[in-house]
């Protein structure tokens, strides 16, 4: 929560509004000057909006003031009207949105305006390495380069955070590209550049896991799996792991192992999707509840079931919380401040009716901030437990393709070579940059994601007579 | 002489239904089976050891679950940035 003391901050520096001889009309220049950013913003947006033409100081005090409030704070807008403001800032919501419709050219149309110099440049760059697909473009570098170069460069510890996962996110396309391509050994090259300290790292083991199980080295697979079982990890849940787990095991021709972590992932997620289902039923039509767990305090949190605590947690950890929360605290704080500024005036000075209609306006993007937080928590909830059904699937398959071919070795008189396969160094692949650790009861944190099993494959069959004979 | 032929025609079919009897159909309500007392006839066989005849399955190898891409989670990044 330390990380979102600035927007605090911000507020009191600006606290001395009481002093300011207020204008009869809402002046963007004025508002800005007492620390009124929201109301500041509004009050720009409408002046434009009443515009045919536009000068230049106008649109760049709109675009100082986008990039102050973030531009979430447009959101509530009209959007033809926002398209006639040439504004980078502007153009980056109208192309964010175009993007998440799926409308390419609209998007690109937006983006590209976007100058280099821009706050949003870095994201712009992601939006576009992501419309040109398998391509691949110069656009995922100059993302990973704007967004490295500026989070050395801010101050604020929340910027700071979101342009270092923006860089992460950056490099992480290529990979994901190749992957998709078939090129495997060229996307786990791509992955092992993410160093360990990177806020991605942990969920980028499960796509290094499934990179390894491709190229069928499912020791390695196993090996980078079992790093989630980790304390340090603890707080990071993946149902996808459980599955690969199931799969390489499969693979391996160790079919009991398969069948125990099958019925580990039933026996783990059943009670945690009913607990979470039974959340969500009660509070489903709710508008703050699932903005409330967010901010709960640690002692509250506490009393929670502990598989919703860990999936709040993670959610809280997320930089679009982060930017949403410090909106919320930022506008809250604005809108007292104003409401005592109003208070302050004489009963019928001419500012009271343009400051009653910026306070509506500061509580409606309050509101819409609430819901905004709420809203997300609550789709990530619905999604974790849909795809813990879906994935509940995929593991009734492993199990039915098990029984399928322990049927066939019995019906074909043979059996496996063994019992139960157990490891060796021998069986342990690696390259000349990967490491090998015994796992001696305890994690390391530095060994974390170089861990292998070393276990050999136990797909050849023998037959049962032979084995009678002897 | 119709209107005389209906009121005889009415007054007989009265009479056909009411003379049919009601009859109430009842069924067995208990019935006892001593088991101990019946007797099968025939020759009891019983397997001397398990044993599956050897032969070629058919297979039908079902699809398994493998990742092709990782599209969901970029647009995943993306959401979550801001």
């Amino acid at each position: 929560m330390k990380l979102l003391a600035w927007p605090l901050l911000f507020a009191l520096a600006f606290s001395v509004s009481a002093e300011v001889t207020w204008k009869d009309r809402a002046d963007a220049t004025q508002l800005q000057e007492a620390g009124f950013i929201y109301a500041a913003l509004d009050a720009q947006v409408r002046k434009l909006a009443s515009e045919k033409t536009h000068e230049s100081p106008d649109l760049e005090l709109l675009e100082e003031l986008v990039l102050k409030a973030n531009v979430e704070a447009l959101e509530d807008y009209n959007r033809e009207e926002l398209k006639r403001f040439p504004v980078a800032g502007v153009h980056f919501l109208l192309g964010r949105e175009a993007w998440r419709k799926k409308q390419k050219a609209e998007a690109q149309r937006w983006l590209t305006t976007v100058p280099r110099w821009h706050r949003y440049y870095p994201e712009a760059r992601l939006l576009l390495a992501d419309l040109d697909g398998k391509n691949g473009s110069s656009h995922e570098e100059q993302c990973q380069e704007s967004a490295l170069k500026r989070a050395g460069e801010v101050q604020s510890p929340l910027l700071k955070r979101y342009y270092t996962v923006l860089a992460e996110d950056c490099m992480t396309m290529a990979p994901r590209r190749l992957y998709k391509e078939g090129k495997y050994t060229e996307a786990l090259q791509g992955w092992g550049k993410v160093s360990k300290g990177a806020y991605k790292w942990p969920s980028l083991l499960l796509e290094r896991a499934w990179g390894y199980y491709n190229v069928q080295d499912y020791n390695r697979t196993l090996g980078l799996l079992v790093t989630y079982k980790s304390p340090l990890l603890s707080s990071y849940s993946y149902p996808e792991a459980e599955v690969l787990t199931a799969l390489a095991y499969f693979r391996l021709c160790l079919y009991d192992d398969a069948l125990v972590v099958v019925d580990q992932y039933y026996n783990d997620y059943k009670p945690r999707t009913e607990a979470l289902e039974a959340l969500l039923k009660q509070h489903q039509n709710s508008q703050d509840y699932f903005y409330k767990l967010m901010v709960m305090s640690p002692a509250e949190r506490g009393q929670l079931h502990p598989f919703v605590r860990q999936l709040a947690t993670q959610v809280f950890h997320r930089p679009r919380f982060a930017l949403d929360y410090a909106s919320l605290q930022a506008v809250q704080g604005e809108h007292k401040r104003l409401k005592t500024a109003r208070d302050a005036l004489p009963a019928k000075h001419p500012a009271r009716k343009w400051m009653g209609e910026s306070l509506k306006q500061l509580a409606a993007v309050s509101t819409n901030l609430i819901g905004r937080i709420n809203y997300h928590a609550k789709k990530d909830m619905f999604a974790f437990i849909s795809q813990v059904y879906d994935l509940s699937e995929e593991m009734f398959k492993i199990k039915l393709e098990v029984i399928s071919r322990k049927k066939d070795l019995v019906y074909g008189q043979k059996r496996l070579v063994a019992d139960r396969g157990r490891g060796s160094f021998k069986q342990v692949k690696m390259t000349r940059f990967e490491e090998f650790w015994k796992f001696q009861g305890a994690f390391w944190a530095d060994e974390l994601g170089d861990y292998s099993f070393g276990l050999p494959s136990n797909c050849e069959t023998v037959r049962r007579e032979t084995e009678e004979a002897k | 002489m119709k209107t005389l032929i209906a009121i005889l025609a009415l007054s007989w079919a009265g009479t056909t239904t009411a003379a049919e009897e009601r009859v109430i159909y009842e069924y067995k309500k208990y019935e006892k089976f001593d088991l101990g007392d019946l007797e099968v006839k025939g020759q009891l066989i019983a397997p001397g050891d398990l044993s599956v005849r050897e032969r070629d399955r058919r297979r039908f190898e079902l699809d398994l679950y493998n990742r092709a891409e990782f599209d969901d989670m970029t647009a995943h990044d993306i959401n979550t940035l801001r």
